[in-house]
């Protein structure tokens, strides 16, 4: 349906969104990046990926041959 | 100043359209006619007039030096509206706009991550064609994967048996039990379509959902399959279709009711649909071109989501009333992959233009470039780690890149896939993400954990501390043996010696007299 559109309808589709997002409240990047920030740090130490996973507790671990003591 | 990358994989032909800014004064403006009937330029007032008695559209432009050239107010319109925006933000924070708008340049104070090290523990072989698809189930362990040759696989990722079974709450000790209900060998996994694409969302009560990709006629279907079956019955029977597009489907994705799909098709369209009447709730109309790809968003009371396609844009819609509620366009080529931020005030895509970007949605703008000179090959798939800090990106190099989200650095890549990645989802407890390929494996992958460790004591005596972990002993090795380390430190890694069958194993960095044990 897309491709059915001329370029004429399909910019006056954008024009028409664009209007509408003109009136969008914006909040700064100095507000948003800061609460970004503030959220990974608070959720960092729940992260596996980002800390590691102690290896008697990784369910991924290899079966090698060493043991741990 | 990017130097413009060739568009790889650009799926529709694009026009070229002349367009000026019109930007400074001239001193003999001119008559711009823009209409369908005559593309005129340089023309009189009398020739204006008359086409305005004719119902055409006229506008007065400045036009800048002696050669005019043609230009469609549509697309003026459009820049108009852009600036506008743009305008907006300079006005009201000007000092936010000259401190910069990128999240990197907010995150400055945040300590860097150094090198990680991302290793491959489990490759999922079974698959006889390319990887296309793949989902985690939500009780973290299970993969369901599709490839081009229309088989689907359910493995267990944490022994890489292939099975299907009945999944009924069963405790975990029972595993061995339902292992051998199924013969895993002979199961080769289900054969739902013949050779045609598809596309898989799991839900959380474990249905399927698979979508057929190829575009033809019929098949333009999205299916909600049942995984609560045993072997004997035939798993194509009980399937229930429930959406259907003009165009081949591109991605699906149940809501977080599981009583909702979400569609995206390339007929330029995504759609909501209820899974028991198969009745369509809200379509979405917005994308110039083929939508390729979706993301929900992530809180329970959410009905938002963003969708990505041919275009270059990413649109983010309200799944009530069907209407977009913020667009991007940043990106140069199509958009492969979205997902949303874990907070849900941000997503990221993955393009073919080599670049993944971070959008944050209440700025309402893009926040993050990750890019590098040396990737030239389009990302396929995204995903955040838990906490947000990481994104991983598989790209059709064959290479997985992971990228500090906040710092916009590279901070580890993952080889070993022997064709593109296509597809790449972190498990729902964080603790692992899998990749599938083109290369007909899939691979789950963590990181390795590492002992932490401190500078000193001295060249011979070096003190260290683990942190929260047991000392190792490799069994049936004792006495010195090579160990060739990738670690984070401030110096360069050396290969170096491991001695002593001592219950602890370590390895004396050199340059900075740090020591550190792997396990």
């Amino acid at each position: 349906m897309a491709q059915d559109l001329s370029e004429k309808e399909l910019l006056k589709m954008e024009v028409e969104q664009l209007k509408k997002e003109v009136k969008n409240t914006r909040v700064p990047i100095s507000k948003t990046g800061k609460e970004i920030k503030d959220y990974v740090e608070a959720q960092a130490g729940n992260d596996p990926l980002l800390k590691g996973v102690p290896e008697d507790k990784n369910p991924f671990k290899e079966k090698g041959s060493c043991a741990i003591s | 100043m990017r130097k413009s990358r060739p568009c790889l994989g650009t799926r529709r032909p694009v026009e070229a359209h002349e367009f000026t800014g019109g930007e400074g004064e001239s001193t003999h403006p001119k008559v711009m006619i823009s209409s369908e009937k005559l593309k005129g330029v340089g023309a009189t007032l009398s020739d204006a007039d008359h086409m305005q008695s004719q119902g055409c559209s006229v506008e007065w432009m400045p036009i800048h030096g002696i050669k005019p050239t043609r230009v469609c107010p549509l697309q003026r319109a459009k820049k108009w509206a852009q600036e506008v925006v743009i305008m907006d933000q300079e006005r009201s924070w000007p000092c936010e706009w000259a401190g910069g708008s990128r999240v990197h340049q907010v995150a400055e104070r945040v300590e860097a991550l150094g090198q990680f090290v991302m290793k491959t523990r489990r490759t999922l072989k079974g698959h006889g064609n390319k990887v296309l698809c793949m989902d985690w189930c939500k009780d973290k362990r299970r993969i369901v994967s599709s490839s081009q040759d229309g088989k689907v696989i359910v493995w267990d990722s944490f022994t890489t048996n292939k099975f299907y079974c009945r999944f009924e709450n069963l405790p975990s000790k029972s595993w061995g039990e339902e292992v051998t209900v199924c013969d895993t060998a002979k199961e080769k996994g289900v054969q739902v379509c013949m050779n045609k694409k598809v596309h898989i969302s799991c839900s959380s009560t474990l249905t399927l959902m698979l979508v057929s990709l190829h575009a033809s006629g019929l098949d333009n279907k999205c299916s909600v399959y049942p995984l609560t079956f045993d072997k004997n019955e035939n798993m194509a029977a009980k399937k229930k279709s429930v959406a259907m597009h003009t165009n081949y489907l591109s991605a699906c994705s149940f809501t977080n009711s599981d009583m909702q799909i979400l569609t995206a098709s390339g007929d330029g369209t995504c759609a909501l649909w209820d899974v028991e009447s198969g009745q369509l709730l809200q379509s979405f109309h917005g994308h110039g071109a083929d939508v390729l790809c979706l993301d929900l968003a992530p809180s329970e009371t959410g009905n938002t989501f963003v969708s990505g396609g041919c275009d270059k844009k990413a649109m983010v819609w309200d799944m009530r009333s069907g209407q977009c509620v913020q667009a991007f366009e940043t990106h140069e080529s199509d958009i492969n992959s979205v997902r949303y931020y874990p907070s849900g005030d941000a997503f990221a895509s993955g393009s073919d233009d080599a670049t993944c970007r971070l959008y944050d949605l209440r700025a309402d703008r893009e926040v993050a470039i990750y890019s590098k000179e040396s990737i030239i090959f389009g990302a396929s798939s995204v995903d955040f780690s838990l906490s947000g800090r990481l994104l991983f990106a598989g790209y059709n190099d064959y290479t997985i890149n992971v990228w500090d989200v906040l710092k916009g650095s590279r901070v580890s890549i993952l080889f070993g896939h022997e064709n593109r990645v296509s597809t790449l989802r972190v498990s729902p407890d964080g603790t692992a993400f899998c990749s599938g390929s083109w290369d007909h494996t899939l691979r789950v992958s963590g990181c390795v954990s590492t002992i932490q460790c401190v500078r000193g004591g001295g060249r011979d005596q070096p003190s260290w501390q683990q942190r929260g972990q047991s000392r190792l002993r490799w069994a049936g090795q004792p006495g010195s043996s090579r160990f060739s380390p990738v670690g984070s430190h401030g110096g360069r890694e050396l290969p170096g010696e491991v001695q002593g069958a001592s219950a602890t194993q370590v390895f004396k960095h050199r340059l900075d007299n740090c020591v550190s044990a792997w396990s």
